[in-house]
Parts: structure tokens; sequence; C-alpha cells
């Protein structure tokens, strides 16, 4: 069974759940945590209530496959919170998700330390984009980790392919930090394997939508060749994600 | 169809030491007749010598099936000499890592060493990484190859990942800049080839941090057949019989 962890999917057109679904069941995938793709840039277009509301719905379609992240911008202080929390109330959500680069925002935007304490009072990991400065690096989602230590923080891309020693060095430093097998070369991700907990461990395809299903055969591949032990391997692909979020069923569970 | 793959490493990579022996085991089982063989990390940054004899005394025994990358920390005095003499020993291209030897290309660090090749008419492609980081960006290595015209430039991993959007801009500020796929996911790779032309693209594994067989045969599945002939090998060969 496997839960990918790390995949977006548009929200501007038809909100029928059934492709995603589709494409998961072709690439034998269970569940998936969905962000949006609109909601990561700059708020030109619809403010994020508005991709929001739309990923809770599109999800809501099919709740025992997929589960939302949703994002907020950081930059726009207490309504960036207001948004969180009416989320949560919305939801059910499963955390949220930030890419400080596409979204053009610091981690130390006033706003980020409140949102990190909402996310840990809620129970709701907190996933990042990573492995990309300025605002982007493993090492900045550590300091918020240190600040944070109620809040599960997830490094996206474990540190992409040029900062994997980084975010080993965050998973193994940090317990409240998980590294998503996402965005590495199987080189890097195999030492990952190495040096993090298993319990911690998480893959995703960071798939962008229709079009771009190939990468998730890609990616699955990629972890295919990691040499792991069978229940290191279950862990990754599955059960870190069940533990993680409670609330995602899959479709095995249902 | 001659298969070469566009850019494998050998030697100390980490803790595990990967041999030209193997490198060779691996080509065959491939299929791929030939591989530009780089110097790793550590050699690409200080132990410049150890890694051209490595790739140098690689390529002499087996001729045929490596093309062996040469480099110098361009912050080194010496470093267009010790290419200059890499080349004469039988270097066929020039490899530069801006974020491990800690230069960035669009200043002029790397430039007495490409000064010093023109001068001496030893023109080589040259291999220059790029990524995610900030040393490295493709539109720092346009700003390089433009002040250098009549030496072509590869794109190593095409600024994967996140300066994936940034890659054909900077092949339009460029004709000398072709961009290499190791890194760079197929399926996006292709797209990019597509939009900055077959002729500018080169396959590479990126062997030992891909697993060489999975990114070839990933790769051959999406590639249009009409391609292949010229991505799989035919331009790269293209560069080294200086032909831009």
């Amino acid at each position: 069974m496997i839960i990918d962890t790390h995949l977006h999917w548009p929200m501007s057109g038809d909100l029928d759940a059934r492709p995603l679904v589709e494409v998961m069941d072709a690439m034998n995938i269970d569940g998936a945590v969905v962000c949006g793709l609109e909601v990561l840039f700059a708020p030109t277009s619809a403010p994020a209530r508005h991709w929001n509301d739309r990923l809770m719905a599109f999800c809501a379609h099919n709740p025992a496959r997929l589960t939302p992240l949703v994002s907020v911008h950081l930059s726009q202080g207490q309504s960036a919170i207001d948004e969180a929390r009416r989320c949560i109330e919305a939801g059910p959500i499963s955390g949220f998700k930030l890419h400080p680069w596409l979204q053009g925002e610091s981690l130390r935007l006033p706003a980020t330390s409140e949102l990190c304490e909402l996310a840990g009072e809620r129970a709701l990991p907190l996933m990042l984009h990573d492995g990309t400065p300025p605002y982007a690096l493993c090492s900045q989602v550590a300091m918020l980790a240190c600040e944070h230590p109620r809040t599960t923080f997830i490094l996206g891309h474990s540190g992409l392919l040029h900062y994997w020693r980084e975010a080993a060095e965050v998973g193994s430093r940090f317990d409240n930090v998980y590294l998503t097998l996402c965005g590495g070369h199987p080189w890097g991700m195999g030492r990952i394997c190495r040096l993090v907990p298993a319990e911690r461990l998480l893959w995703g395809s960071d798939c962008l939508g229709p079009g771009n299903e190939e990468i998730i055969g890609y990616r699955l591949g990629l972890v295919d060749l990691l040499e792991l032990d069978p229940y290191v391997r279950e862990a990754i692909m599955n059960g870190n994600a069940r533990r993680l979020w409670r609330s995602l069923i899959g479709r095995s569970g249902q | 169809m001659l298969r070469v793959d566009g850019y494998c490493t050998i030697g100390l990579v980490g803790d595990e030491e990967d041999s030209p022996d193997e490198l060779l085991r691996r080509l065959d089982r491939c299929g791929i007749e030939a591989a530009v063989i780089a110097p790793p990390p550590r050699c690409l940054a200080w132990s410049n010598e150890a890694g051209n004899d490595a790739v140098l005394g690689a390529a002499a025994a087996h001729p045929d099936r490596f093309i062996p990358a040469v480099t110098a920390n361009p912050w080194r005095p010496d470093a267009a000499n010790l290419v200059a003499a890499c080349l004469r020993r039988g270097g066929r291209m020039l490899a530069l890592d801006p974020a491990a030897q800690g230069f960035n290309p669009a200043e002029g660090h790397a430039d007495a060493i490409l000064r010093t090749l023109l001068d001496g008419g030893l023109i080589v492609p040259v291999y220059v990484h790029t990524g995610h980081h900030s040393h490295g960006a493709p539109s720092q290595l346009a700003l390089l190859a433009r002040r250098f015209p009549r030496i072509p430039f590869i794109m190593g991993h095409s600024g994967a990942s996140d300066y994936a959007n940034d890659v054909a801009p900077a092949c339009a500020l460029a004709a000398n800049l072709f961009m290499e796929s190791s890194f760079a996911r197929p399926p996006g790779f292709i797209a990019r080839a597509a939009a900055i032309g077959f002729d500018r693209a080169i396959m590479g594994s990126g062997h030992p941090y891909n697993d060489m067989a999975f990114e070839w045969s990933f790769m051959e599945r999406l590639l249009a057949a009409e391609h292949r002939p010229a991505v799989l090998g035919g331009n790269l060969l293209r560069l080294l019989e200086g032909r831009l």
C-alpha cells in the first residue's frame, strides 16, 4: 500500500476528483495528501480562502482516498491565521503547506510563529517546500522546529538534490521533523534512510497535476531502487503517513 | 545509434568507491557505448590532480569507452595551466562545479582558464554543474557562455530542480549553451528540450548518484524515436568534434 504525501492538483478547473483517483489507481496509490497549486502563488487571482475551499471540496468527493493540506500567505499577518483557523473549523484538513519561495514569503514573518503554534495545538503537521535558498533551507525549518517543539514539521523534499545532507542533519537532530523522499537522487535518499529514524520518513511524488503523471512512476521507481528492509519500506510508503494522518484511511481501510 | 552517457562520476563518492571497471560493466549491461567520466566532488573542489589522473588513466586504458572530463578549481593560481596540461594529456572536456568549487560563473573566476584554452587552441565542451543553490544557476552560466561564444557549454543537470523555469530563457540567451539531463527528471527535461531544440539536449545519467539503467530506460521510453539519436549521444559527439 502506498500513500503519496506530496501531491499537487490544480484547483482552478473542474473539481471532479475522479481523474486524480484514476491516476492513483493506475499507480497503485491508495491515498494522497493533496495540496493545490494556485494557492502557492501570490494571491492575485483569488485569496487563499477561495483555493482552500475548493481543495477541501475536491478532497471531500473521496475522503477515503484524498485529504487536503491547505495553505495561507504569511505576509497577510492575522488574516493568514484567521484563514488557518477557518480551515480547521471548515475541514477536515490534514495540515498546512507552505512554499516559501513560490509564495515569496520568509519564514521569519510574524505570522509564522502563530501558525506553527496553531498547528501544534491542533496536531496538524506543517509541510514546507525545502532545499531552496534563501527562504526554504532545511536548516531554516530546523529553527522553527526548535522554537515550536509541539509542532510536527515535514520537509517536503528532504533537501532536494543538493541539500540532502542538511536535511539528514535536521532529521536526525529534531524528533518533530519528518522527511519526505521526494525530489532527491537515490544516492542521497539512500543515505537519508540510514541517518534518519525510519519512523519519520515519508514518500511523495510532487506530481503537479494532469500532464505530469509520469513523475509519479518516476519517483516510485527511484524509491524502488533503494535497498531497504521490508518494514522500513512499508513505513516510508504507507505506515508513517497513516500514523501521522489518522484521518487518512486509504483504499484498503474503507 | 551510438549511445553516450553525458555525465558519470568515478572515484570516491561519499563512502563508496566507484571503479572504472565497475562503470564499464554497468555500461555494458545498459548497452551504452561510451560515457563522460568526471572526478568526484572532493576532486572537483580540492584534489584536482588526483581526480584528473584517475579519469585520464581510465580513459587511456579504455579510449573507446571513456570520455575524460578534467577540472581545476578556478581559485587556483595555476588552474589554467593545469587544465591545459590535462587536455594535452587526453582530456576531452572541462568540468566545473561552481557550488563545490566556490565561485559564481557569472563572475570572472573561470575566465582565465577559458581564455587560456582559446589562446592555446584547446576548445573543448565545458560542463558546468547547475542546481538549486546560489552558485550555478542557469542564468549565471548563460552570462559566462555569452562571454565565450566559441566554446560550447553544457548546463549540467539543467538547473534541477528549482531553476527549471530558467533553462529555456538561459539557452535563448546563449546559443552555445546545451542542456544535460541528469537529475532533471526525464518528463520535464524532454519538455524543455522541445522548447529549446532537441539538438541542444544531452542525455546523462548522473551515475552513481542516479541509477544508470533506470534513468536510461525512463528517458528512452519517453523520448520520441526521432530525437533519440541526437539526445542519446549524437549531440555530445558533435560538440566533442568541435561542431557547435
